[in-house]
């Protein structure tokens, strides 16, 4: 009685906390500052700083996302300047791996503000990192430690979508149901269906096991 | 590559055929060995099997095994069909490497002959409209997402092209052939379809295998901690909830045989410990060893504390029986050293591709001291001592593993927010507290067990070495910090959860055993909610 009622307990919690989880807003791209294939720009195995400016930053952004290659990514700290004004700031913590970093920033004001100056810090480096981005003649590349870099720096610009996940919830099953062998929405409903068993099962044995 | 190639010739094939099919045999052997010692286990308590007179069949040893084994080998079966179903084709660690190295050896009879990542052009158009090199590292990017996409894959898919050449199979190559020998069957399956028809099948093998795993982790619970029945389940179906565990058996690597013979050797050791060594005992133990080495190189790891554990297991028999049971440790040592030396002259024969990386991996480092390569792999998982060159910065080692721990899937570029990580240190310590409070009360007991456990330290230290080892000497730093890697010990870890359990006393014992497993089941749930995000939000 008492483990199926922790077990009732226990399952609701999660129902719950899955169901105010889907209630946020999924972090959208606001703004993409270049829509071309992205080639690695710079290495550096030392701290380092580099400044872009004539970027666009849009209103609602809560997060920048940076073309950044690692297996253990450094300290990363974004500031944006207007002229001289720190219009928002934010820190991602070392550890993060993948070609790219997201870091949260304090929400932007609700004006879009142009042109801005977009300042990456890198920190504690564990080992070398690969700045991910677009060579270019015309346009003014990003300025690394008082000299030009070959390019300019690929950004994103993230802000929560409008719906929440549960809105997108739709689209969301559609699309895992494709690039697989027998494409289908029904591929999605297999996915809950199979989640569905393993809750079952695992409660079952729980309560027949450990009552 | 194709001077490699080129030197394959019929005599190789041969002995690569033969390689390839020891193991196979050794498998039917070392099963049938394991099946017919542990069936013939007393019942013990409810979770064991209620049928005491076997009526001969066949069937028989199957019907014993406790039937809370069988759902967790069902749970992490299921949970690892999620799994693959929720992973994109490709996007699991090193899949397109596996997969080249499964379909050249199904297409051509042949190992691969480079460790370059020029694929066959059937997996190449496959890569290239799945949007493979897009989506890889970049969470930024989704997989497709239209049906013109769709349309466009299906129709590339269609296109029959070679699926034999090059031979080259990345990373994967210098891998030991079983697992890809074993998985040729699924692909082959499936080649009448697409090529993935046979990733999916291919995936479903991987998932049976680890339902093998959650099997033999309950079966290794029920030996070591064999008064406390409600405890294995814990541990069983922590196992089996485990999502890094899920994600790699629902992926195409051969990780998912690994963490199998990983886990069935911890359970045939701990039952050499409880029951004596016997001929079949350590013949199954020699079997285990010989089909770890041919599944993957990290499994050597695990090597030297097995060793141990036959050699503590046998000077105890020769003190109970005479000198007649250092024989028994002399046939398991023939039966595991046998495979793996042939197939090491088979490499050398054709190629060496597995010599080369073992060579590299020993000698080509960054050519650091010996104390230095120490001081690296302590700082890979404890904190640094005063003294120490930092080898991290901005983060500890422990804290990484920690990170892994939480969750990083798909290409290790999916992760939870940062505020995941703080939260789960509060469950963390919780578990690690009713642990430590689980040991402190079974002093005499572990003082008893001191050899099995010793045993068990020198395995776990000898795969920390390895993955340490491989880091240090790896030109991209931290690149073996992944969880994955220290999966051959999840039967310790169920251990550890089924502990923590009975750590709670007798009262709550089975109501705490309830919130980890809900815990476990809480982070799998979140942790397919994050992939599915990742990929297709």
């Amino acid at each position: 009685m008492r483990i199926g009622l922790a077990l009732a307990v226990g399952l609701l919690l999660i129902a719950l906390a899955m169901a105010i989880t889907l209630l946020h807003a999924p972090l959208v791209v606001a703004r993409d500052n270049s829509a071309v294939t992205h080639t690695p720009l710079v290495t550096t195995t030392g701290p380092a700083e580099t400044c872009q400016a004539a970027e666009t930053l849009p209103s609602g952004t809560t997060a920048l996302r940076f073309g950044l290659t690692t297996a253990l990514g450094p300290q990363v700290k974004v500031l944006a300047f207007s002229d001289s004004h720190l219009i928002t700031q934010g820190l991602r913590p070392p550890g993060w791996e993948g070609a790219s970093v997201t870091v949260p920033v304090r929400a932007v004001p609700s004006r879009t503000s142009i042109p801005v100056k977009i300042c990456l810090r890198m920190s504690m480096l564990n080992g070398a990192v690969t700045m991910l981005g677009w060579h270019t003649h015309r346009a003014p590349a990003t300025g690394g430690s008082g000299k030009p870099l070959p390019g300019r720096m690929h950004i994103e610009y993230l802000r929560p979508a409008r719906g929440s996940w549960w809105s997108m919830a739709g689209a969301t099953a559609r699309r895992l149901g494709l690039g697989r062998p027998a494409s289908g929405t029904w591929n999605a409903f297999l996915v809950m269906g199979l989640a569905v068993t393993l809750i079952a099962l695992s409660s079952w044995l729980v309560v027949r096991e450990l009552r | 590559m194709s001077r490699i190639e080129t030197s394959r010739t019929a005599t190789t094939r041969q002995a690569s055929h033969a390689v390839l099919m020891g193991p196979a045999i050794a498998l039917a052997v070392g099963t049938r060995s394991f099946t017919k010692k542990t069936f013939r286990q007393k019942d013990r308590g409810r979770a064991v099997g209620r049928r005491p007179h076997p009526s001969g069949s066949w069937r028989d040893p199957f019907r014993r095994l406790p039937l809370a084994a069988w759902v967790c080998a069902l749970v992490a079966i299921v949970n690892a069909a999620t799994w693959s179903v929720i992973s994109p084709p490709f996007q699991l660690p090193d899949e397109p490497s596996h997969f080249a190295y499964v379909e050249h050896l199904a297409e051509t009879g042949h190992l691969p002959s480079s460790a370059e990542e020029k694929y066959s052009p059937a997996e190449r158009e496959a890569l290239s409209y799945l949007l493979y090199g897009q989506v890889r590292f970049s969470d930024e990017s989704h997989t497709i997402a239209s049906q013109a996409e769709q349309l466009s894959l299906e129709r590339a898919l269609a296109v029959p092209l070679s699926r034999s050449e090059p031979g080259d199979a990345g990373v994967a190559a210098a891998e030991p052939p079983l697992y890809y020998a074993l998985e040729t069957v699924p692909y082959l399956l499936g080649s009448g379809g697409t090529l993935l028809d046979s990733l999916a099948l291919m995936r479903l093998f991987s998932a049976l295998l680890g339902g093998l795993t959650a099997l033999f982790a309950f079966l290794f619970l029920r030996e070591t901690l064999p008064g406390a029945p409600w405890a294995w389940t814990v541990g069983g179906l922590g196992v089996a909830l485990t999502p890094t565990l899920a994600m790699m058996s629902g992926a195409v690597n051969p990780d998912a045989l690994l963490f199998t013979v990983s886990t069935a050797l911890f359970y045939s050791l701990a039952r050499a410990f409880r029951r004596g060594l016997t001929l079949r005992s350590a013949s199954a133990v020699g079997v285990l060893i010989a089909l770890g080495c041919l599944t993957k190189l990290i499994f050597i790891g695990l090597v030297p504390g097995a060793v141990l554990a036959l050699l503590i297991l046998t000077i105890r028999e020769a003190r109970a029986h005479g000198r007649s049971s250092y024989r028994m440790l002399m046939l398991a040592v023939a039966i595991a050293s046998i495979p793996a030396c042939l197939y090491l002259i088979d490499d050398a024969a054709s190629g060496g591709v597995t010599l080369h990386t073992l060579s590299g991996a020993t000698f080509n480092g960054p050519h650091r001291s010996i104390l230095q390569t120490i001081s690296y792999i302590w700082q890979m998982y404890l904190p640094r001592l005063p003294g120490m060159r930092p080898a991290f910065h901005g983060i500890s080692g422990p804290a990484v593993w920690f990170e892994q721990v939480v969750g990083k899937y798909g290409w290790l570029d999916t992760t939870f927010p940062a505020w995941v990580v703080k939260v789960a240190l509060v469950p963390a310590a919780l578990i690690a507290a009713l642990f430590v409070w689980a040991l402190a009360r079974s002093r005499s007991a572990m003082l008893t067990r001191r050899w099995e456990l010793t045993a068990y330290a020198v395995m776990s230290l000898g795969v920390l070495v390895v993955i340490g080892h491989q880091d240090d000497s790896s030109s991209v730093p931290h690149e073996y910090l992944q969880l994955r890697y220290v999966l051959p010990m999840i039967a310790l870890m169920g251990a550890v959860l089924a502990l923590a359990a009975r750590g709670a006393g007798r009262r709550w014992g089975p109501l705490a055993g309830t919130c980890i497993v809900l815990l476990v089941l809480a982070h799998d749930l979140f942790s397919q909610l994050l992939v599915i995000s990742r990929y297709y939000g």
